[in-house]
């Protein structure tokens, strides 16, 4: 680009800056290349005033005029890229230049500025830049370049060992016809290979080597965003994060209430327990006529008349189904029923002959051993059916101890399931007591009679109207047990006496949820507190 | 050694097995060889039982050996061993193993029971507070209404609960419910042993 001569913009500059841009002038870029220069400085800038030239910057330039007689000719970087030229001679070409690319090598222009290069170079002015060529040779560079070609001490053509040690190696491709046209005239200007035409260009990301820029890691903010930003910082400090033990906190009201519920629960059936207190007042037998209809039967029993007491018990509902089996069996004792127990559960028999001995004892028929224990009956519903089908051919557990029961002449008259006069199912819950009941409901024609923990009821209720009637009647829970203690007029009879506790635990049971339910309604109900950082923290 | 019956073999023996048993419910004669299969499948019964005591210690066995919280699989072993060794040496009904029963394994399974009703208490008097929706108010009226009219409370009771509304829901209420309970448990059974019998379903292999 032809420079113009225009008034010196230097001159209104600081010194400092003036003295940047001489040094940035003066000294040949680094990595970007003549090229990447910035475009937008001002001519002028790229051409200081010989009279500003530094003392050691003079000193050089007149070594230099006295060794040589002349300036070296500029590398072009004033010119830029609209003027470019191109190495004549082919032992100025690149190494490894091939005679096609000769040929193929278009004619290149030589600008008007590089008229004083070495002889190595030949001018070839194209016509269009002929008009320019006066503004063009009275630019002289007034700085001494830090390489040029013609005060290279070194043959042409032959590369010095360390630019040999520079250059890429045979996995590089090496330069082809190709590149001539692809690159017409183009002159490396830095680098290595500076001087060579018909280089192929490197990617840009690859040809850089320079260290990364380091970018200023301050952010360039206004006051007032300055000003928000101390205060969202404020803000975070003064947030703390949440508890971090959440869970911990949660299981610790959780166990002091259960503490607490346990202790009101205890005390308040210990409590009648230990006064022995009967106030409650006992259940009316006109609203349970099916345990009504289970006295009617047991107490209709001729004496002697065998009677099969199904014992479904867990021990873990021992504790309820107790004192209700005490007042049924109780019963059938009382009408000298002859009784055959079995069990299809392994923990029947054990609860059962430990309720005769701890209840009974006293009782002739328990004390001189008048009733049967067929044991533990192994295999479910198959074995119920069985038993059901043919009571002597049942295998039974007494049996592997070696003793067969039905040997007992007592059990003579007993040939069939309906040979008992009566079934009783003794049973915790509703799955026992429905097996019996539907294994038995084509069999029994008098059907049978449940005695069980207050949870089966609801279940077993439903064959009390069955058609034909399956469940002839059923009595259930501590109330059962209080209820037939009133229907036998029998006073001091363990459901009597848990019949209070029952009704003091009740109450607490529904008190605790009473004041739990209020409790969880109040706290739903508060309106959630604004966080303050204290209370954030815990304090 | 896999015994594995993976034939039609088994299949076929089931169907024919289940098609017997019905068929001996509705043809007479036929009770005494229906009685003597159900003894075979008690007896099988039986020996699964011991099928499982064996794999119950080989499991805790091999948890003492590797170390895997080995004083409970110890002490587990132990008693296992001793209440069996006990119970078959001296019968179920000796002095020894009603002891242990009576002293260890019922006072055990008791107090398991009367931790339940505690953690059923809390249950229902937190329920309002976790989930407060419809569903838990009538879950929470339902239990108010049986228990205040199982019994009296505090000894005081309260004539319309205890003589009208809690025999109601428990006597017609809940009756009607479990009948449609039962209702579907038959159906789901008869289907269930339909789909045997047809080898729609085959448990058993095969």
């Amino acid at each position: 680009m032809p420079t113009q001569p225009v008034q010196d913009p230097e001159e209104n500059l600081p010194d400092w800056l003036r003295a940047l841009r001489k040094r940035q002038s003066q000294e040949p870029s680094e990595g970007l290349g003549a090229e990447n220069a910035p475009s937008d400085l001002p001519a002028a800038a790229s051409e200081p005033e010989p009279r500003q030239e530094p003392s050691w910057l003079q000193e050089i330039r007149a070594r230099y005029k006295k060794t040589t007689g002349s300036l070296p000719a500029t590398e072009g970087t004033e010119l830029g890229d609209t003027q470019p030229h191109r190495v004549k001679a082919a032992d100025q070409a690149p190494v490894e230049e091939t005679p096609a690319a000769e040929e193929t090598q278009p004619p290149m222009e030589e600008p008007q500025a590089v008229k004083e290069t070495p002889p190595a170079f030949e001018e070839e002015i194209p016509e269009s830049q002929d008009e320019e060529s006066g503004a063009e040779e009275t630019i002289k560079p007034s700085y001494t370049p830090a390489f040029t070609e013609d005060q290279v001490p070194i043959d042409p053509g032959v590369l010095p060992s360390w630019l040999q040690a520079l250059r890429p190696g045979g996995s590089y491709p090496t330069e082809d016809a190709r590149s001539g046209e692809m690159l017409p005239g183009v002159e490396e200007t830095s680098g290595p290979l500076a001087g060579l035409s018909d280089v192929l260009p490197a990617d840009a990301s690859i040809a850089r080597v320079e260290k990364p820029p380091v970018y200023s890691a301050r952010l360039e903010v206004t006051e007032n965003q300055g000003l928000h930003a101390a205060v969202f910082i404020k803000m975070l400090d003064e947030t703390e994060p949440p508890p971090v033990d959440e869970a911990h906190r949660v299981a610790r009201p959780t166990r002091v209430l259960n503490l607490i519920m346990a202790t009101v629960l205890f005390l308040s059936v210990l409590f009648p327990l230990v006064t022995q207190s009967q106030t409650a007042g006992l259940p009316d037998p006109q609203l349970f006529p099916e345990a009504t209809n289970v006295y009617s039967l047991i107490d209709g029993l001729p004496a002697g008349a065998p009677v099969l007491v199904a014992f479904e018990v867990q021990p873990a509902l021992n504790g309820e189904i107790t004192p209700l089996a005490i007042a049924i069996l109780g019963h059938l004792l009382d009408r000298q029923a002859q009784l055959v127990f079995i069990s299809t559960r392994p923990s029947g028999p054990a609860l059962a002959e430990r309720m005769l001995q701890e209840q009974f004892s006293a009782v002739p028929a328990v004390a001189t051993g008048a009733y049967t224990q067929l044991g533990y009956l192994s295999g479910g519903l198959a074995a119920l059916r069985s038993f059901i089908s043919d009571p002597r051919g049942a295998t039974l557990s007494t049996m592997s101890a070696g003793a067969d029961a039905w040997q007992n002449s007592s059990l003579d008259p007993i040939r069939g399931i309906n040979s008992f006069a009566l079934i009783v199912v003794v049973s915790s819950n509703a799955e026992d007591a429905r097996a019996w009941i539907e294994q038995g409901a084509g069999v029994l024609p008098n059907g049978l009679v449940a005695v069980t923990s207050a949870q089966a009821a609801p279940l077993l209720r439903a064959y009390l109207q069955s058609d034909p009637l399956t469940l002839l009647g059923l009595v259930s829970g501590i109330q059962g047990a209080a209820l037939y203690e009133r229907l036998r007029a029998q006073d001091g009879g363990l459901g009597r006496a848990y019949w209070d506790a029952y009704s003091y635990g009740i109450g607490a049971i529904m008190l605790l949820i009473l004041l739990g339910g209020l409790y969880g309604r109040l706290i739903r109900m508060k309106p959630e507190k604004p966080i303050t950082s204290g209370a954030a923290r815990g304090t | 050694m896999n015994l594995r019956v993976n034939t039609p073999f088994a299949a076929a023996v089931a169907i024919a097995a289940g098609l017997f048993m019905l068929a001996s419910l509705f043809i007479p004669g036929l009770e005494e060889p229906r009685n003597r299969v159900l003894n075979w499948a008690v007896l099988l019964a039986a020996l699964a039982m011991l099928l499982g005591l064996a794999n119950l210690f080989t499991v805790h066995f091999d948890k003492v050996r590797n170390k895997q919280q080995p004083a409970y699989s110890a002490v587990l072993i132990l008693a296992m061993l001793i209440a069996f060794g006990l119970t078959v040496w001296e019968g179920s009904q000796a002095q020894l193993p009603s002891w242990i029963f009576n002293n260890i394994q019922s006072p055990v399974e008791a107090s398991l029971m009367a931790v339940l009703a505690i953690s059923l208490t809390l249950a229902a008097a937190r329920l309002l507070q976790n989930r407060n929706d419809l569903m838990s108010i009538v879950f929470v009226m339902a239990l108010f209404i049986l228990l205040v009219g199982s019994g009296p409370l505090f000894g005081i009771e309260i004539p319309f609960f205890t003589s009208v509304l809690g025999p109601y829901v428990s006597q017609f209420l809940s009756t009607g419910a479990m009948r449609g309970l039962l209702i579907g448990v038959a159906l789901g059974t008869l289907l269930t042993g339909l789909r045997i019998l047809i080898g729609a379903d085959r448990p058993y292999g095969g």
